[in-house]
């Protein structure tokens, strides 16, 4: 006899099979060992409703996360890649909003796309959308206590990022497009958005006062804040930064203090913690 | 005979009667917590609210401010062949120490197998071996939260051969078992009776009343072939004949309207909740005074309305989401570095 927890299982691989299951020869036979059905339904038409919800429900969240990458796509295009990608990574969370979480990547490795780079830099842009909408509140750094770590403490330094930022080097200008996409879908009646060049661009995802701002970086900047937001302390940060944006320890040194003072009016820092 | 229960359990199992509520949508948020309008209580799904921090929380306690606040659950999927993560048990706890929600509840369900979460509440199998397991993780679920817990009779579009049971009887079992509470969704028993060819008025009577803490109320979407629990809709005659007929039963129990999608203006989910109000009260009176509001006729008519006629036909439905749309970056705005931000 087949236990709860077997019946269980094999339904939920039935649930995330892409096609009808009442054109599946296996999915018949389980469903009429194992489903009621009535005069109305036969079990495995019983078993698709659940099938075709499942599709519904997470097509439907992925469409709300990611409507630049529907934009970029067009529907039919975008149906196939959703398809594939629930059946290919299902969805593990209880939290619908961590559906999108392997989209970037599966854009990534997905043969045959048109327009990859700029798939990947969308889909980047709307997860990291996804990540800063709900990350924990977290207090502004106190000035006070930034004015009293001592100049020789700076070195071993560890600066706490604030979570709800994000950083991301774009090749396209993904923010502008998206923007354009998401309004000509609700205007109907409005042209096709036309695809841009390459923009490359180093931006700061960050969300203040639950309004999420796009912040453009200067390269040495963003490299200096990647650095901190991985953990690193502020002297090595700096050798890390300045070797990744091709400037001197000297040059990067000089831009320190406005840089410094933008993060702290805009949040990106809420800690500073020092070392040993 | 009475129709009233006659048990040691207290009603409600102590629980406080809020009266009447409504679920807590995003697209009301602005003019529920502006204008205040007279509401009960409000009811959230504990997942859309267990991140940490940014818009969620914030209208979390916006809503809090104005309304008590109880919680409900969608992603538990008790009955599954996991146990429920305890990640999960631990945010819900979290979550009901802010809200201070008088019981949480979920449902009789399970959502996925194997490490997948299908997002869906899945009917489970009525069976001793599942009504021990359901008891034994209820137990344990009220413990870990320190809450009293509650779960919710789900509606469904198929049915097991291996189910030994009705679905009340495996529903007072598991309450029996483990001194739980019910959230009674009264649409829910309309879906089922049309899906699978029971008797709805059946469903209300044999139900233990008094671990009724909550009732749901819902519209609903006929396909023909059977009926998909859209939420999307005002509550058809036959469910409110029989919401009458479980408040006859219970006494006052808090009701909630469930309205989650094609959600409509503020103006008509109050008066829905009016409305509840006004069936409520009738049935409050007459079982005061030891009558029914539903003759044999009404009866019939309820099961008759439950009953699909021959020849149906199927539509397809779209997909459903308890709750409603969930709060994300697309409702929110955003700003870029060189525009004024608010």
């Amino acid at each position: 006899m087949t236990s709860a927890a077997e019946l269980q299982q094999r339904m939920a691989a039935f649930l995330r099979r892409p096609r009808d299951l009442a054109k599946d020869e296996e999915a018949r036979r389980f469903a009429e060992t194992h489903l009621g059905g009535n005069a109305r339904l036969s079990p495995v038409e019983q078993l698709e409703i659940y099938r075709e919800q499942f599709f519904l429900r997470h097509t439907d969240s992925l469409v709300e996360d990611f409507p630049g990458v529907g934009g970029i796509l067009g529907q039919a295009a975008w149906d196939e890649l959703v398809w594939a990608y629930l059946a290919t990574v299902p969805p593990t969370s209880y939290d619908l909003a961590e559906l999108g979480v392997g989209l970037p990547d599966f854009i990534a490795s997905r043969e045959g796309l048109e327009r990859r780079e700029l798939l990947v830099d969308m889909a980047t842009l709307e997860w990291n959308h996804v990540l800063v909408f709900s990350a924990p509140d977290r207090a502004r750094l106190d000035p006070a206590k930034l004015a009293s770590v001592p100049e020789r403490a700076w070195e071993r330094a560890r600066l706490e990022p604030d979570p709800g930022l994000r950083l991301q080097r774009v090749r396209y200008p993904v923010v502008a497009l998206r923007r354009e996409l998401v309004a000509a879908r609700d205007d109907e009646r409005s042209e096709p958005v036309p695809l841009p060049e390459p923009l490359p661009a180093c931006l700061a995802v960050h969300r203040r006062e639950r309004l999420i701002h796009h912040d453009v970086l200067e390269a040495p900047a963003f490299e200096l804040l990647r650095a901190i937001t991985a953990g690193e302390p502020l002297g090595r940060a700096c050798e890390t930064a300045a070797a990744r944006a091709g400037v001197a320890l000297e040059e990067l040194g000089r831009g320190l203090e406005g840089w410094f003072g933008d993060w702290a009016a805009r949040g990106y820092v809420v800690d500073v913690m020092l070392g040993d | 005979m009475s129709p009233y229960s006659e048990s040691m359990t207290a009603a409600r199992l102590g629980l406080p009667d809020l009266g009447v509520g409504v679920g807590l949508r995003v697209p009301h948020y602005r003019r529920l917590f502006a204008e205040r309008p007279p509401l009960d209580f409000v009811e959230i799904i504990s997942e859309n609210f267990m991140g940490a921090g940014g818009r969620p929380r914030y209208h979390l306690e916006r809503a809090l401010e104005t309304y008590p606040v109880v919680q409900h659950g969608v992603s538990l999927g008790i009955g599954g062949p996991d146990e429920p993560s305890a990640t999960y048990l631990a945010r819900l706890r979290e979550l009901a120490a802010l809200t201070k929600s008088p019981w949480v509840s979920d449902h009789f369900c399970w959502c996925g197998a194997g490490g997948a979460h299908l997002h869906d509440l899945l009917p489970l199998p009525f069976t001793p071996e599942l009504v021990r397991t359901v008891a034994d993780r209820a137990r344990r679920i009220e413990d870990a939260l320190g809450v009293p817990f509650a779960l919710e009779n789900a509606s469904s579009y198929l049915t097991y051969k291996g189910s030994v049971l009705a679905e009340w009887e495996f529903i007072a079992e598991i309450a029996e078992r483990a001194n739980i509470g019910l959230l009674f969704d009264v649409n829910n028993v309309f879906v089922t009776a049309y899906n699978h060819d029971l008797d709805p008025v059946e469903f209300v009577r044999r139900v233990p009343h008094e671990r009724i803490v909550q009732i749901h109320l819902a519209g609903h979407k006929n396909l023909g072939t059977h009926i998909i629990d859209t939420h999307d809709g005002h509550v058809i005659e036959p469910v409110w004949d029989l919401y009458r007929m479980t408040i006859e039963r219970t006494g006052p129990v808090s009701t909630l309207i469930e309205w989650d999608d094609q959600i409509p203006e503020v103006e008509v989910l109050l008066a829905e909740a009016e409305r509840a109000k006004a069936e409520r009260d009738r049935a409050l009176t007459a079982r005061a005074a030891g009558i029914s509001t539903l003759d044999a006729e009404t009866l019939q008519a309820v099961r008759d309305a439950a009953r699909a006629p021959a020849g149906t036909t199927t539509a397809r439905s779209h997909g459903t989401r308890q709750g409603g749309p969930r709060e994300s970056e697309r409702g929110a705005r955003t700003a870029d570095s060189t525009e004024a931000a608010e």
